[in-house]
């Protein structure tokens, strides 16, 4: 989220694309209902726009009425749209190209006056002085710079990067490579003109067509964004928000799974982005694009980097090869490769996450020192030396690798034939995850794991990733974890909150916290010699750390790995007694959070939740400050701070003493420091604008004094431009379809998704055609249960609730496939079916396997009009949280998913593939 | 979640049984009402010996949660927090129950789970089974201390490009070399003044070419045509002078051929190619050839050298104290390292290589139009640097021959054969230009597993705090691997 839940309530139009709030995030519907409702009395009332296949529970709560004599009363935007599943892109740039026409066709009208003077710069605090770095790697700045976004740059002529010049900065400095202005956003060549050839293929005909809306849909659509952006705002232009005011105008975008599970998904992301960003609602109140995470702690963990291509904080793995001088350059921060006066040895010329990086490396591969500088250059490099160059595998891949060879098991149904660039995957350790459910195509992934030397399972339950069918030399550990009360530690919400848990009692009986488990485990590697090539290393330093591996690197949260965790009992900052975890997660916190730049003590090892000096989030300075609030935080830790009464919403309405919120306390990312009481912000990407334009580089910007590299993306239709319908394709997002598709010609048209050029899918993955599986399959959830199921599936109140998988069907496919209400359905992909082909791989032997799971999905066939029903015609719906272990079993939905993934993020096309339906 | 779709009229209606499964979600959603539906706490309050705050383990919305706790520990309630500005006291019906999951006697190490539950008695500390048979119970010490030498050994040694220059002993001598396939075009300047071209084939730029083609004899055309594997070396100072052409027999035939050299005379006829190629410290890539001291370098990020010609030592060497370049000496068949102070190179200094241990690498096929061809080599005791097979489309299966690895496990020195293939890598960059590729490359050959166990999957949860999530991310570091995920990006 750019935002958080708590500023929902200030939006005056929500477009939720891709999500199911109600049943999914039910807490943001209460702020939701609060704005529509006006229950903070400011005079207006927030409009529900849904676009979605189905006809969600949130969707239905659209057409609550309005007050037609109230201008400010958005309601009146209210609509549910109905889109194929996989169409999104399409849809964003048919209303993109819906808004930018309507702009040049009302050039009298004041929401299009606004709409052209903030992207030509003559708008009021459209424009603002930047610092950047000069060629000579010292200070300089650059005047009357767009303060927002890019549309006003230069591209070259097939748009993969900008126009680049040697601009003079103000203390007449050379600032070369520095992308080049045009006088406004009519010039042909500028990002703006590029878009609008790009989306201007998205015809409302076309767009329609594509997704099975109307042209009246885009319409309304696009009149939503308009009547709800910056440019109808009553504050346009001033240097301060009003978001109490009646005429105050924000939308913001809700989106979840409905949004990234496609082989586009990055894409329609990036498309979200793009409208609310030229259309000014980034940055505001109640505006952003918000990401609806899935798992309470998705977020924490993805700061984390627990992910096969980052560590902490957002960097990337350094590479095979990288210098550390190199890696540290390209991070966010400032200039220290080419210049003379920022050794990156020096922790002082570091920016903030190049100084995390720093800090981190020290505090995991050997011991911080006191005073900041006391590392030599050649010691530091032998603590870089201990990270791991170079990228994992991600996740599909990953279960492929453990396969076996056809020569070792001919009927297995993957193979995998081993490299010495990509080896077979041997051991897996599985921690709190349950991938026999999560992952799609479930037939390769219990083939994998199925040929597994080694299987270490931790969880609260013993669950279908533990008690899958192993091969008889397989060995398989399962250890208990507790539950969240019995733990201690931060967890961030999908708003970037954080916030601490108490640890309200010792872990029951024989199970342990993660904390506990993972020290011990660590402590056993240590015994097994894990981390001899980091004691290698240390031999090599001057300034060398003393003692076992153990000690050192893991010895320094609290607990020595013998004896029981849960006996410590010492005091916090405030003098509060913290008991077993909850010493050890405050010891981490404290690692992680403190100041990056402190002269004492430790120096925080994550930039993006520490920062230097007050700004961090564990710090000593417990006052009013990081924002002035008018309230002491009390706490050194801030994740305890619960300043949570309405009357400390503070001016800013956004809570800023309530836990924390990173980066540096700021509620709301890129607010351009508009909005009173809240931390200050910018565009953090080079050149302090967000970028419209995906540039086809990822050179460095020397002179970006923020990011200083340009993230680019892999999506490539695989029919490029030949076909007429791709302008910028990769530079803008562009539409293509599924890998399984109902609609060959559009395929043919469009294409499909790649990364530059490589399939997002392996050669062995089973692809069926529409001639054979005429339906589209999507995926679902709903509030009853979570995720893959081992928790909800345990639980005898969310069992009672909902018992059985079912299938969303609309009345005209149940009457053509013989389905009536109540039955078992047995749906069928390319890949198998809910009854028959995967038993064999499920767990034998003394494990018995659970019958109750192959009934196939039970039939809720639609009732009403074919338009007014949960799915269109032609579609078919149904949950994923189901398995063969547990309290409630069910037919797995990713035996039936295509286990395509997106271009970026790799996260698998779960929400559209093809099927077939039979009466089970 | 209704059974099915209700279409009354476009109103959205709810059943008595839906609002009781729904709970709170349900109450807000409703177009009706706005208010959070708060229950409180069903504790006695008598019984409440402590109320602690947490959050609800579910969604991303992080609802508040207040947690009733009895003197002996025993969990009374969870229930909503009002003073949590996200959700104010209310839950869904998820949250709701989350005092279930607390007390489910389905949770495994609690004595509440007996067979009778979940087929099993998993009231133990730790469980383990081999293949399908039962589970036995165990101690969690006993588990712990069985997984660590299991995942250690999957993973192998970690072993990085920078320890090269450990590996080698006093002794060896090497006796056969092959160069790891110079990707791209570029020149070379050498200590002595004189230039050298590499590049095989056609990956040079038209621009590149043209630098070339004024300095060289014949036309670019000819270059793109003729270079192919080959190393130019320009032996006279002002290197315009004459040209020797260093290389196996087929390709100098092919220089003749395509009219780059006039003369046999100009070919040096060698079964070998010879240019080395070795990482220094800083890990910039340094590539030299004695006796002339070549140094070819490339520093990855910053892209390829402007011009031919402004590309000197010094200027490209321009970080690390104390480098040392290794590099093998065609001439004296020796491993040799130079080292450079930050201004100028010292003399080479034979290395005398050697030990039991072989040391194994892999490098690219002289000639190779695609980076997925590789040759195994390795170096044992005095024996030199041995080429085990020759060129193969993949590597997974070495065939059986003298001094070829034989496919079976095994752990020698700081580099250890998997059976299931080899641990290390030529793992290259894909982002990379093409000097990247033999960038990457060369750190393969420096006995890299791209400090990358790879063969150890490490699968992390959402569901779990942050500390134990960097904890978990830190040992998979300090472990030396990155193959990490949780549970799939949401």
């Amino acid at each position: 989220m750019t935002n958080n839940w708590v500023d929902l309530g200030f939006s005056t139009c929500f477009i939720v694309q891709g999500a199911n709030p109600v049943e999914n995030h039910p807490a943001s519907i209460a702020h939701l209902n609060s704005a529509r409702f006006d229950t903070n009395g400011r005079g207006r009332n927030a409009a529900l726009v849904v676009i979605d296949p189905r006809q969600t529970r949130t969707a239905r709560m659209i057409k609550a009425g309005y007050d037609s004599t109230n201008t400010n009363d958005m309601r009146k935007h209210d609509r549910f749209v109905r889109i194929r599943p996989g169409t999104n892109v399409a849809f964003n740039n048919g209303v993109l190209n819906s808004i930018i026409t309507w702009m040049y066709a009302n050039p009298t009208d004041q929401r299009s006056i606004n709409f052209f003077a903030w992207h030509n710069g003559t708008a009021d605090n459209s424009l603002a002085t930047r610092a950047v770095t000069a060629d000579d790697g010292l200070a300089s700045s650059v005047a009357a710079w767009p303060k927002y976004c890019d549309t006003r740059l230069k591209t070259n002529a097939t748009g993969t990067d900008y126009q680049r010049e040697t601009v003079t900065g103000v203390n007449g400095k050379a600032i070369s490579n520095f992308p080049v202005r045009a006088a406004n956003i009519e010039d042909a060549e500028c990002v703006f003109q590029r878009l609008k050839a790009h989306v201007a293929k998205y015809t409302a005909a076309i767009t329609a067509d594509i997704c099975g809306c109307t042209e009246a849909d885009i319409a309304a659509v696009r009149d939503a964004y308009i009547d709800n952006s910056r440019f109808a705002s009553s504050d346009f232009g001033a240097a301060a928000m009003t978001q109490n005011a009646a005429g105050y105008r924000a939308a913001c975008i809700m989106y979840a799974m409905g949004a990234t599970q496609f082989t586009t998904g990055s894409q329609g992301v990036r498309g979200y982005a793009q409208i609310q960003t030229i259309m000014g609602n980034m940055g505001r109140a109640g505006g952003g694009i918000n990401a609806l995470r899935g798992i309470h702690n998705v977020q924490g963990s993805t700061d984390m980097g627990v992910l096969f291509d980052l560590i902490p904080g957002y960097s990337g793995n350094p590479g095979v090869g990288t210098t550390y001088p190199n890696y540290s350059n390209a991070l966010f921060g400032n200039r220290v490769v080419g210049t003379t006066t920022n050794s990156p040895y020096v922790p002082a010329n570091l920016g903030l996450q190049q100084r995390g990086f720093y800090n981190m490396t020290t505090a995991w591969f050997g011991e911080q020192q006191d005073a900041v500088d006391t590392y030599s250059s050649a010691d530091f490099e032998a603590l870089y030396a201990c990270w791991p160059k170079g990228n994992g595998v991600q996740h599909i891949e990953s279960f492929r690798r453990m396969c076996p060879t056809a020569a070792e098991n001919p009927t297995a149904a993957y193979h995998y034939a081993p490299t010495a660039a990509a080896p077979r995957i041997s051991a897996c350790v599985v921690w709190g995850q349950n991938p026999a459910i999560t992952e799609p195509n479930q037939s390769a992934v219990r083939t994998g794991l199925y040929n597994l030397d080694l299987l270490v399972v931790t969880d609260m339950f013993a669950n279908e990733t533990a008690q899958c069918s192993r091969k008889s030399t397989g060995v398989t550990y399962l250890l208990p974890a507790c539950s969240h009360v019995e733990e201690s530690g931060s967890v961030t919400s999908s708003g970037r909150w954080i916030q601490w848990r108490d640890r309200c009692r010792a872990p029951k009986d024989n199970s342990k916290s993660d904390l506990e488990l993972l020290l011990k485990f660590a402590k056993a590697l240590d015994g097994a010699n894990a981390f001899s090539h980091i004691e290698a290393r240390w031999a090599t330093m001057t300034n060398k750390p003393v003692g076992s591996a153990y000690n050192v690197l893991y010895g320094k949260y609290g607990w020595d790995g013998t004896g029981s965790m849960e006996a410590i009992s010492l005091p916090d900052a405030e003098g509060v007694t913290l008991k077993g975890s909850e010493h050890v997660a405050e010891q981490i916190f404290k690692e992680m959070c403190s100041p990056l730049n402190a002269t004492t003590g430790i120096q925080g090892t994550l930039w993006i939740y520490s920062g230097n000096d007050t700004a961090s989030a564990y710090n000593a300075a417990t006052g009013d400050n990081n924002p002035a609030v008018g309230i002491n935080w009390g706490k050194a830790n801030r994740a305890k701070s619960r300043a949570g009464a309405y009357a400390q919403a503070g001016t800013s309405g956004q809570y800023a003493r309530y836990g924390w919120a990173w980066l540096l306390n700021r509620r709301i990312f890129y607010n351009n420091s508009e909005l009173a009481g809240d931390v200050n912000d910018v565009f953090v990407a080079p050149g302090f604008i967000a970028r419209i334009l995906t540039i086809n580089t990822n050179t460095l910007a020397d002179w970006s004094t923020l990011y200083r590299a340009y993230n680019t993306l892999a999506d490539m239709p695989d029919v490029g431009t030949s076909t007429g319908m791709h302008v910028y394709p990769g530079r803008f997002p562009a539409y293509t379809e599924p890998y399984e598709s109902p609609r060959p010609d559009l395929v043919t048209k469009w294409g499909k998704n790649t990364a530059n050029g490589s399939a997002l899918i392996f050669a062995d993955s089973p692809v069926g055609a529409v001639a054979d599986f005429p339906l589209v399959l999507t995926s679902i959830r709903c509030v009853e249960h979570f995720q893959g199921g081992p928790i909800t599936r345990n639980n005898a109140w969310n069992v009672d609730a909902e018992p059985d998988p079912w299938i969303e069907i609309n009345s005209a496919d149940a009457i053509k496939y013989g389905i009536a209400d109540g039955m078992w359905v047995n749906v069928i992909t390319a890949r198998g079916d809910s009854i028959h082909t995967q038993e064999a791989l499920t767990a034998g032997g003394a494990l018995a396997p659970v019958a109750n799971w192959t009934k196939g999905f039970k039939a809720r066939v639609g009732v009403g009009t074919l338009a007014n029903q949960r799915v269109a015609p032609g579609t078919v719906a149904i949950p994923w949280h189901w398995g063969d272990r547990g309290l409630g079993v069910g037919a797995r939905a990713n035996d039936l998913c295509i286990d395509s993934w997106d271009a970026n993020t790799m996260i698998p096309e779960f929400k559209a593939c093809l099927c077939k339906i039979e009466k089970a | 979640m209704a059974t099915r779709d209700q279409d009354s009229g476009g109103k959205f209606q709810l059943s008595r049984r839906d609002f009781v499964k729904v709970g709170a979600a349900a109450a807000a959603a409703g177009a009706v009402g706005v208010d959070w539906a708060v229950a409180p706490s069903r504790a006695n309050a008598a019984d409440v010996a402590h109320t602690y705050s947490t959050t609800c383990p579910y969604c991303s919305a992080q609802c508040g949660q207040q947690v009733d706790v009895a003197a002996d520990g025993t969990v009374l309630d969870i229930y909503g927090d009002p003073n949590n500005p996200t959700s104010r006291g209310g839950l869904c019906a998820k949250g709701a129950g989350a005092y279930q999951l607390v007390t489910n006697e389905r949770r495994i190490g609690v004595s509440e789970h007996t067979a009778a539950v979940d087929g099993f008695d998993f009231t133990g500390q730790a469980w383990k089974r081999v293949g399908d048979s039962a589970w036995t119970a165990m101690t969690l010490d006993a588990a712990m201390t069985e997984i660590a030498p299991k995942l250690v050994a999957a993973r192998g040694p970690v072993a990085d490009a920078d320890t090269l220059y450990d590996l080698f002993t006093a002794g060896d001598v090497v006796d056969e070399v092959t160069y790891t396939g110079f990707s791209g075009l570029t020149t070379i300047k050498l200590a002595d003044g004189s230039y050298m071209v590499a590049t095989n084939g056609n990956k040079a730029t038209p621009t590149e070419l043209a630098v070339l083609a004024a300095g060289l004899p014949g036309s670019a055309a000819a270059y793109v045509a003729a270079f192919d594997g080959l190393v130019f070396k320009a032996t006279d100072p002002a290197w315009k002078a004459s040209y020797t052409f260093v290389g196996r027999s087929d390709l100098g035939a092919k220089m003749l051929a395509a009219g780059v050299f006039a003369n046999t005379a100009d070919i040096v006829v060698d079964a070998g190619v010879y240019y080395a190629y070795v990482v220094a410290v800083t890990g910039e890539m340094h590539v030299l050839t004695s006796p002339d001291m070549l140094v070819w370098t490339y520093d990855a990020p910053l892209g390829k050298p402007a011009s031919v010609g402004t590309m000197t030592s010094p200027t490209v060497l321009k970080s690390g104290a104390n480098l040392k370049v290794w590099y093998v000496d065609i001439v004296a068949q020796k491993l040799q390292y130079a080292s450079f102070d930050g201004s100028a190179w010292s003399a080479a200094t034979n290395v005398t290589v050697g030990g039991s241990d072989p040391i194994w690498f892999v490098g690219h096929p002289v000639v190779s139009a695609t980076s997925a061809e590789y040759t195994l080599y390795y170096v044992l005791g005095s024996g030199g640097i041995k080429k085990a097979i020759a060129p193969v489309a993949t590597p997974a299966v070495f065939a059986a021959a003298t001094n070829v690895y034989d496919g079976a496990a095994k752990s020698e020195g700081n580099v250890s054969l998997a059976a299931s293939g080899i641990c290390f890598s030529t793992y290259a960059q894909p982002d990379d230009d093409d000097i990247g590729w033999a960038y990457s490359d060369i750190k393969g050959l420096a006995f890299s597993n791209n400090n990358n166990a790879r063969t150890v999957m490490f699968f992390g949860s959402s569901h779990m705090n942050n500390e134990p999530n960097n904890l978990y991310r830190k040992i998979i570091a300090t472990f030396g691997t990155s193959l990490t995920e949780h549970q799939a990006r949401i």
